[in-house]
């Protein structure tokens, strides 16, 4: 199936009180397509999903979804998505099995299907030994799956991701990978906020960098590598309370460096993705 | 649509069900307290009603050494209505001081000499504490009564020709008739205090579960639930739903236990039972939903829930019955639900109350409720377009 539009943001701005939290943002994604977003915090990324998601009014602009706004058809709407958030997002006192199962309801899948799509979404993201253990009792990388798998259930078109791997061990983010992986494969758009860059270069076809509400930058990992590692473009984005991914830290280890010194070296994004390269090739 | 909108109201509303029985000794204490509360509350109020024989605790003071006066301490102490003891001034004011009595009877030195010298009209003194005023009207009667019975040639002798041989008794006999005659006082007590008390309970349990919602914003829940194909509407519909099935319950069980193990009976409409239980159950739920919407934060809205519901309970009638309460008190509290609830409940369990007055009270309670749903709702859209996403906005 060819590659179709499925979501297109149209100079969307977003105030809080007066602060502008999103600026005239446009945004196309297709479906089958990962777009990482890049900034940070603060820069607007997550109320850009929210936005998305249809939990904020917008203050100017409009968001289409298959062609549709959230004014047109809210329901519709937002039965096409898949959110994500932040936090662990589920009842801790429910086992898996019963969590995925009321959202389920909630998206309207039918009774006599759901049992067998819950087992399908807990296999999925490799939960399903665990399906009746109340969630309190899984491990932070396991509630982080479970958080994803809430987001599946209903098939979604479009799935946001806000940091879906914060605090994740290798393992289980391996398997959140595979698993978006699947999910691209199968058609679905994905937008996919992070703070770490080798995330971003490993799954998602397309880069954009937030700044302050601004796009600052929005294209192909190629030519995010082209422009901003070759210095070729005049983005400087300043990196507070930028974290360091398990990847990052196991280079500094073998260049014998430490995080503090990288993160005194680096006062942008762009000085800090060149320093990162330079002790890759070294 | 509205057959979809019905099933996932009971969707979300079966989640919170689901979600208030995983904890079962919690969910067993929600049921306990208003019992224990109602039933302590109630054990207090009827101790001195079921007392037919309360006595006046006085001491008495005699300064005055003349036969009369010994002649009336004397009848004093064997008066069946009080519960008299000697004392002197300093002893009895220490005591009234530390509240170890209420109040003393001072018969003056000169009393009796006043008398008989027709010069002046003697005074007794009644020495109290300022929270005792009721009692010194009560000793003052006792002790007029006492006096004229045991000692009238005395003291109307100089008065009043031929009144040495006076022996002045009640000419007349009180008969004493409650109305409405059915009514148990012992079961009036239990019957305010389980309305009281549960009401006041309730109010508490929405507290609580508006709380929850809180919690679920706070957890990121609440964003996701707003992101899915439900509207909010129906998404508060469903806490609603979920709190008002559990209060209705409460209120079943409390007043079951009342019934069974205290008496608490209900004389009037038993429908205007049923409507008024209905009622409150979605205050209770409005309250909460109310206080969720208002509040802000978890912690915020806690402390300011609290006051609120502590002087909505104590206006509208919950812990001591309305009547008692000042008559602007009385005034002002028709504009609080917790009366209207006060009322229906107390109306239709000891006060016989009929099913019209009883479905007035349930449908100024509903529409106290529909009025903080509505507010609520729209607190609600206003917040969610307003605060940031990653903030404590709805």
């Amino acid at each position: 199936m060819l590659p179709y539009e499925v979501l297109c943001l149209k100079s969307v701005s977003l105030k809080y009180a007066t602060t502008l939290a999103v600026n005239n943002l446009d945004l196309t994604i297709y479906s089958g397509e990962i777009l990482g977003l890049l900034g940070p915090n603060g820069c607007g990324k997550s109320t850009t999903l929210n936005a998305i998601a249809g939990n904020h009014e917008l203050d100017s602009g409009c968001i289409l979804l298959e062609g549709k706004s959230h004014s047109q058809q809210p329901l519709f709407y937002r039965s096409q998505i898949g959110f994500v958030p932040q936090e662990l997002a589920f009842y801790e006192e429910f086992s898996p099995f019963d969590n995925l199962s009321f959202f389920a309801k909630l998206y309207g899948i039918p009774k006599n299907i759901l049992p067998q799509r819950v087992n399908e979404v807990l296999s999925l993201v490799r939960l399903d030994d665990r399906a009746h253990q109340p969630s309190r009792s899984l491990s932070g990388g396991m509630k982080r799956r479970l958080n994803l798998a809430c987001a599946l259930l209903h098939k979604p078109k479009l799935l946001l991701l806000d940091e879906p791997t914060v605090g994740l061990d290798p393992h289980s983010r391996e398997a959140v990978f595979s698993c978006l992986n699947l999910l691209k494969e199968q058609g679905c758009a994905i937008i996919y906020t992070s703070h770490y860059l080798e995330e971003i270069f490993r799954l998602c076809d397309k880069v954009g960098i937030m700044s302050q509400g601004n796009l600052l930058f929005l294209g192909s990992i190629q030519e995010f590598q082209t422009r901003i590692l070759k210095k070729k473009s005049k983005v400087s984005l300043p990196i507070p309370n930028y974290r360091f991914s398990d990847d990052c830290d196991s280079l500094l280890h073998q260049a014998n460096m430490q995080r503090s010194s990288l993160a005194e070296d680096t006062h942008s994004l762009e000085q800090y993705l060149i320093k990162l390269s330079e002790i890759k090739a070294a | 649509m509205i057959k979809n909108q019905i099933s996932l109201l009971w969707i979300l509303a079966l989640k919170d069900l689901q979600l208030f029985m995983v904890d079962k000794k919690a969910a067993v204490l929600c049921f306990l307290v208003p019992i224990i509360l109602a039933s302590t509350f109630g054990y207090v109020f009827s101790k001195p009603l079921q007392n037919e024989e309360i006595k006046l605790p006085l001491l008495i003071i005699r300064e005055d050494e003349s036969p009369l006066a010994i002649k009336l301490v004397e009848a004093l102490l064997k008066s069946p209505k009080l519960e008299a003891s000697l004392s002197n001034r300093l002893q009895a004011m220490d005591r009234i001081e530390r509240r170890s009595a209420r109040l003393a009877l001072v018969i003056p030195s000169g009393f009796a000499s006043m008398i008989s010298q027709k010069k002046k009209i003697p005074s007794i003194e009644i020495l109290h504490h300022p929270a005792s005023s009721l009692e010194v009207k009560w000793a003052e009667g006792l002790f007029t009564e006492i006096a004229f019975r045991e000692a009238a040639p005395e003291l109307l002798g100089f008065w009043v020709p031929g009144a040495s041989s006076l022996k002045l008794e009640r000419p007349f006999d009180v008969k004493k008739e409650q109305v409405p005659s059915s009514i148990d006082i012992t079961r009036q007590a239990y019957s305010h205090s389980f309305s009281g008390m549960t009401m006041q309970y309730l109010l508490f349990w929405g507290m609580d579960c508006g709380l929850l919602l809180l919690r679920e914003q706070k957890q990121g829940i609440w964003k996701r639930l707003k992101a899915s194909p439900v509207p909010l509407a129906t998404l508060l519909g469903g806490k609603i739903i979920a709190t008002a099935l559990i209060a209705l319950l409460q209120i079943l069980v409390t007043f079951s236990f009342g019934a069974l193990v205290f008496g608490v009976v209900i004389n009037g409409s038993v429908i205007g039972f049923c409507m008024m239980a209905i009622a409150t159950a979605i205050l209770s739920a409005a309250t909460g939903l109310l206080i969720a919407a208002l509040g802000g934060n978890e912690n915020r809205a806690r402390s300011m829930a609290i006051l609120a519901i502590l002087g909505l309970s104590m206006l509208g009638g919950m812990w001591l019955p309305s009547f008692m309460l000042p008559q602007w008190v009385q005034n002002f509290s028709l504009i609080l639900p917790t009366t209207w609830m006060v009322r229906g409940f107390e109306g239709v369990t000891w006060q016989g109350m009929g099913l019209l007055d009883a479905s007035f009270c349930a449908l100024v309670t509903l529409l106290f409720s529909f009025s903080f749903i509505l507010f609520s709702i729209l607190r609600f859209q206003i917040a969610s377009s307003n605060y940031p996403a990653d903030g404590v906005g709805l």
